[in-house]
């Protein structure tokens, strides 16, 4: 039996031959979270994302490192690093494993990312905790969960937030953040350009980031603040241009064939709507509003109606925050404050009958910042 | 009579804090300067290896080498590194330091987590926790249950928490554990979120925030 | 009577521990030598020794997380190194061509061994002639200092005195034990740079 996306993408029945399953290679410290990995390349992609505008590039070589000047910065070379590996996150076909790497402990996953004609698939299993795997073809995510037989799908929303913000115009990343060319290193076995996006003031985190110096495809990244590294994301192995291998992704959708599907919803919508607005004078520099959805969160013990939350996202160009609003629960709602883990922090608080809270890779003062410029629509 | 640093050379102020560092009496400020030299500048490589052969050589004429095969070692040691996942150690536990408000927006000590110190104060609460461990996949669908007869995995698994400082932040770990079940959902919406937008990502997100084993 | 020093390496492991990898090859360059050494009183092979030398180095680099300050590093990576060749010769002890000392003990303390510099096999003429040299060099270089330069180093390095001691022991203050020690290395250094920089010129 085909199996049929929510995009309308058909799939054909594959024979179900033992051959077509990845095999994973478990490492001795395998342990595994695959939300990583979009935070890992999600970061530098959405940047890419707002300085290389929509344009993909078509041809098959990728396009050389920026010349940068001997001091090593300058806004145009920011833009153009940043671009060339948006553009190798989209073109390369590779498969390898990534750890990522925060406060007590070390987690890995296998990652595979393939691309064929127009379709770009991609897999990733998590080598530890809960055996599950995510498999994206084009503009759909399906998250299996084969212990528990459930299978999340979830669309990649192609109705962007961005397009305000990708033109070349508005693209203020340079404003906020110092570009360094550092000196290069191997990084899993590769020749990389080490780069360091020193944040220009407090309301970011640094970000050193490592490309491979032949592709642009990005290795590693570390969040940094004042020199010390918060979390450390990278491949620890990693083979770039290998064969796409597109069964690997297809064969492993069809064995969910069986699995409960859940689409949970999510509602585009304005802060305005809810008869909010954020008082831009008290944000943090340099963040845009990336939009604004009404989801329910998947809270235990609790039906989807009575966790409805807004979620207003902001970025600057290379991180995100998110800050969500909701009526104040005092069953739910019981801790107010900071907690870090790796270079996220959160911040929760109790402002009125509403209960907020702020997420991101950035300074606790930043979500402070965004609490603050919450305020009613009159 | 010292000289002021000004009158040295950025060489010479290299060797002098490579100098102190070998023996453990560098500043802070003088430490962070020279792992940035040790970074940068191929001469304090240079320098810190010959100070390091230096006391070698006092100690034993025996552990004198030949530099080309210390310099062999390190750059094959290196290329290993390289592949290493990038070890951390357990973030410091702010409870456990004493906490000193008002802070200067210019200090140059940074003392570890100053920017998280006077937040926490301002909100009452701070918890460093290792992560959160949220196996339950997609709670609102029917039949989101295990499968098998076998016992699901444990849920909020954390790092332990600090106790209470003279401040009064109180982190318990029945404090953290409720805290770390509160925020599990919201991780998970924020980092699912950062998928959106027209453009291909090397990696993927997972359905929930499953984030780090906890410390043994 | 000496009072327990703080070890001189805990900034540097501090900052591997904050995540700064190439801070520990400032460790290794300091540690090398003697870790090598060490292992060299068990192994005779030369290559093999300084693999097990890089095995120790990753096996230290991938513990430090669970390394608390209750030993000085330096005794902590020593351990390490003992272990790392014990399995190594528990994993050749079928190759008939290694010939190896026993296991002194753990306790042995190699920092006083004073022994003539026997060859490991594989060691070229030409490296021993090199680090002969080297060692030449540096003693030459002691004995041109001045007493108080003298002095200051060799109660740093041979008998690990901290700065506070030294100048207890010197009476003057903890700034000129430090610019003293520090004027002492570098009049040395001068003499050994020429020496150290090899062929290709710096690959560090």
């Amino acid at each position: 039996m085909d199996l049929v996306l929510s995009s309308g993408q058909r799939l054909p029945a594959l024979a179900r031959t033992p051959r077509a399953r990845v095999t994973l290679a478990r490492t001795s410290r395998a342990r595994g979270t695959l939300d990583r990995i979009s935070r890992f390349s999600g970061a530098l992609v959405c940047a890419a994302a707002l300085s290389a505008g929509s344009v993909r590039a078509q041809s098959q070589k990728p396009p050389a490192p920026p010349q940068s000047t001997a001091s090593g910065e300058s806004a145009g070379d920011l833009r153009g690093w940043l671009a060339r590996i948006h553009d190798a996150a989209a073109r390369s076909n590779y498969v390898g494993t990534f750890v990522n790497s925060t406060g007590t402990s070390v987690v890995s996953s296998r990652v595979g990312h393939y691309v064929e004609g127009h379709n770009t698939l991609e897999r990733v299993d998590a080598l530890d905790g809960e055996p599950r795997s995510m498999l994206r073809v084009n503009d759909e995510v399906r998250t299996l969960w084969p212990r528990y037989r459930v299978a999340v799908v979830e669309p990649v929303d192609p109705r962007a937030s961005f397009p305000a913000l990708v033109s070349g115009s508005e693209n203020h990343i340079p404003d906020f953040y110092e570009l360094h060319v550092q000196p290069s290193e191997r990084i899993a076995g590769h020749d990389t350009d080490r780069l360091l996006l020193k944040a220009r003031d407090d309301s970011r985190f640094d970000h050193v980031v490592w490309a491979d110096h032949a592709t642009g495809l990005l290795l590693r990244v570390d969040v940094q603040v004042a020199g010390r590294t918060l979390e450390s994301s990278g491949f620890s192995d990693v083979n770039i241009g290998v064969k796409p291998d597109a069964s690997a992704i297809y064969a492993e959708l069809h064995r969910a064939d069986g699995y409960h599907i859940v689409r949970p919803e999510v509602e585009h919508t304005k802060l305005e709507a809810d008869g909010w607005t954020m008082q831009a004078s008290l944000l943090p520099a340099g963040f845009q509003s990336l939009g604004c959805v009404r989801r329910a969160l998947d809270v235990p013990g609790v039906a989807a109606a009575q966790a409805k939350v807004l979620q207003s996202i902001w970025s600057d160009g290379i991180t995100h925050v998110s800050l969500f609003i909701e009526p104040f629960n005092p069953q739910r709602h019981r801790s107010e404050g900071l907690t870090v883990i790796g270079a996220t922090h959160t911040l929760t608080r109790r402002v009125n009958d509403m209960w907020l809270t702020a997420v991101g890779d950035v300074p606790p003062a930043a979500l402070d910042q965004f609490i603050r410029a919450l305020e009613r629509k009159q | 009579m010292s000289q002021p640093d000004s009158d040295r050379s950025p060489s010479e102020s290299h060797r002098r804090i490579l100098s102190a560092l070998a023996d453990g009496d560098a500043t802070d400020s003088e430490a962070a300067r020279a792992f940035q030299a040790w970074r940068d500048d191929a001469e304090a490589r240079s320098t810190w290896h010959a100070y390091q052969v230096i006391g070698d050589v006092l100690r034993s004429d025996d552990l004198a080498t030949e530099p080309a095969a210390d310099e062999s070692f390190l750059v094959a040691l290196r290329a290993r590194l390289a592949v290493e996942p990038v070890v951390l150690a357990p973030q410091p536990r702010v409870a456990e330091e004493p906490v000193a408000l008002p802070i200067a927006a210019n200090a140059t000590t940074h003392s570890r987590g100053r920017w998280q110190n006077s937040l926490a104060m301002a909100a009452g609460f701070l918890a460093v926790i290792g992560g959160i461990n949220f196996v339950r996949p997609f709670n609102h669908g029917a039949g989101a249950t295990l499968a098998s007869s076998a016992a699901p995995a444990s849920a909020a698994v954390l790092a332990s928490a600090a106790p209470a400082n003279a401040n009064g932040i109180v982190a318990t770990s029945a404090q953290t554990q409720a805290n770390a079940d509160q925020l599990a959902p919201y991780l998970a919406a924020h980092r699912q979120s950062m998928m959106s937008g027209p453009f291909q990502m090397p990696g993927g997100d997972i359905r929930n925030v499953s984030l780090v084993q906890p410390a043994r | 009577m000496t009072m327990l020093n703080p070890d001189p390496d805990a900034a540097l492991v501090q900052r591997v521990k904050q995540g700064d990898v190439r801070a520990f090859e400032m460790l290794v360059v300091k540690y090398q030598r003697r870790i090598e050494r060490l292992i060299g009183r068990m192994v005779r092979d030369v290559d093999l020794v300084a693999d097990i030398a890089q095995e120790t180095f990753i096996r230290a680099y991938r513990a430090l997380p669970q390394f608390r300050a209750e030993s000085a590093f330096y005794t902590w990576l020593y351990r390490i190194a003992v272990n790392t060749a014990k399995k190594a010769l528990v994993d050749m002890k079928r190759d008939p061509v290694m010939t190896y000392t026993s296991l002194q003990g753990s306790d042995d303390d190699d920092e006083t061994y004073r022994g003539g510099m026997e060859p490991t096999d594989g060691e070229t003429p030409e490296a021993l002639l090199a680090s002969k040299e080297i060692a030449a060099t540096v003693n030459a270089a002691i004995a041109a200092l001045s007493a108080d330069l003298r002095q200051a180093i060799t109660l740093r390095e041979i008998e690990g005195l901290s700065y506070e001691e030294i100048s207890d022991v010197m009476n003057c203050p903890i700034g000129t034990v430090r610019s003293r020690i520090f004027r002492a290395r570098e009049a040395i250094a001068e003499r050994l740079r020429p020496l150290l920089d090899t062929r290709d010129g710096n690959r560090w």
